[in-house]
């Protein structure tokens, strides 16, 4: 399939993925052009797999923003009054942290919500070990979520 | 799971500007990769240094630009555009005068500038490199023999590339919409992010000596006064590079994905310019001086009418001999270059 025809849909994916992380309209877009762009110079490439592929990207991308910003000052003041941030927190936590296989699952599942079945052809496995692996990506984040949140 | 992190507005991509950058990878690639091969076993070779600029050399962007003949007397403008991210504007421009042996003259253009020819104001006339230098050499009469513009992206590289940028910051700045967070220091290295948020500070608070913050007063004309420091202090870490042909191909890198020279500005010319510029040493910047105007309904900048003095050398005249040192009246920012640099 061409890029044309693929292009509204992995548009969707890289920006949900970055906005989920950043929260920021301005940053998710450029992480989600900047995706886009890198698919296209490689699409021969990717073209069977574009989707867990633009899902990664996006999400490196957006995680090496994330920690240019070096929350301080007034942006952590605003985490601790602000769940959505704190969670965001969490999953940036989780991301840099889980074993590969778990982190595979988050960005795929919850960040790009590809449906189970298409992660488990990205990944190799079965939709089970799909499942297993999401219940401990995501008991993982809540475990971030609960460290970050403080006392 | 995650859906309330979602963004309720909803956002549209711009498919030209993806499918632009994406071909510019896709060329860099295919230069690079070509020529990889060669190229490593080339670096190794002295006089094959020539063939490895060649490569990078045609990685980059460029666009054909008409610019006015006469070269000045052995001086040489450049106009730099800072542009956003989808070219439709230049937040910065600048023009330097290159001349062997003097200091580099560096002239802020206020984006604001109104252009009563093209009915635009300067900013606009940035979305491309020809319009740009068209409303420079109509507005300000100034004739422009090269142009570099450079999105935002590649400043953040550019700075990130020469190990940031040395800065004396004397009092706590921040500015939520850019995202600047200062605190004070002696000598500070700032990356290319903090760079690119002091740049584009337009909200710019300051701490003063109570512990309060207050907004900046100092407006367009304050950034661009900020904009002149952290210019000196880009030239000066570009001037510290030296002939390393590793770290002049990672600038290069950053030109040929961030940047869009003109056709006749090449690799060779641009190095050239530099030495001219690393051996003086010295910068000097001015702004056009400019007074508030409204145009229809646009509240914008006309140029003052004492403009001519700071304009002259620029045109290829001599600094007016009735004021040999006309300076705008400083503003005071509370940024620095760092001492004993």
């Amino acid at each position: 399939m061409g890029f044309d025809e693929r292009f509204d849909a992995l548009a969707a994916i890289a920006y949900r993925v970055a906005y989920r992380i950043l929260g920021d309209r301005d940053d998710a877009a450029d992480v989600a052009q900047e995706t886009l762009a890198r698919a296209y110079a490689r699409w021969r490439a990717i073209a069977g797999y574009d989707e867990p592929w633009v899902a990664r990207v996006a999400t490196n991308l957006a995680i090496a923003r994330w920690r240019r910003r070096r929350p301080s000052g007034p942006m952590v003041e605003q985490a601790i009054h602000d769940p959505d941030v704190l969670e965001r927190l969490g999953i940036v936590a989780a991301l840099r942290q889980l074993p590969r296989r778990q982190r595979q699952v988050l960005v795929l599942r919850y960040l790009a919500d590809l449906p189970e079945r298409d992660v488990a052809a990205a990944l190799g496995t079965s939709v089970g070990a799909v499942k297993q692996l999401s219940h401990r990506a995501t008991a993982r984040v809540r475990a971030e979520l609960a460290t970050e949140g403080g006392d | 799971m995650l859906e309330h992190l979602d963004d309720p507005v909803g956002w549209t991509p711009d498919r030209e500007a993806v499918v632009a950058r994406g071909r510019r990878l896709r060329r860099r690639r295919r230069v690079l990769s070509a020529g990889l091969g060669t190229v490593l076993s080339v670096v190794a070779v002295a006089a094959a240094g020539v063939l490895y600029v060649d490569r990078r050399d045609a990685a980059i962007e460029r666009v054909e630009v008409a610019t006015p003949a006469p070269p000045l007397d052995g001086a040489v403008n450049v106009l730099f555009a800072g542009v956003d991210q989808h070219g439709g504007r230049a937040d910065t421009i600048v023009v330097a005068q290159v001349e062997p042996g003097l200091p580099l003259r560096v002239l802020f253009v206020p984006r604001d500038l109104w252009d009563p020819v093209g009915q635009q104001r300067m900013a606009i006339a940035g979305s491309s490199p020809q319009s740009l230098v068209d409303a420079i050499d109509r507005v300000l009469g100034i004739p422009v023999h090269h142009v570099v513009t450079l999105d935002m992206p590649g400043f953040v590289a550019l700075v990130d590339e020469l190990g940031g940028l040395e800065l004396s910051i004397q009092q706590s700045m921040r500015d939520r919409h850019s995202g600047l967070d200062l605190a004070p220091a002696a000598c500070a290295v700032l990356d290319g992010q903090d760079a690119l948020a002091l740049v584009r500070a337009r909200h710019l608070e300051i701490r003063s000596n109570e512990l309060r913050w207050a907004a900046d007063p100092t407006g367009d004309l304050g950034r661009m006064a900020r904009g002149a420091i952290v210019a000196s202090a880009v030239v000066q870490e570009l001037a510290a590079v030296g002939p390393d042909p590793f770290e002049l191909d990672r600038l290069s890198r950053v030109l040929a994905d961030h940047a869009v020279l003109d056709d006749s500005l090449t690799l060779d010319r641009l190095m050239e310019l530099g030495r001219t510029v690393a051996a003086s040493g010295a910068v000097a910047t001015d702004v056009v001086p400019a007074v508030p105007a409204v145009h229809g309904a646009a509240v914008v900048l006309d140029l003052a009418p004492d403009a001519d003095a700071v304009l002259e050398p620029f045109r290829g005249g001599a600094p007016s001999p009735t004021a040999p040192d006309v300076e705008q009246p400083a503003l005071p920012q509370p940024i620095a270059t760092c001492p004993g640099t």
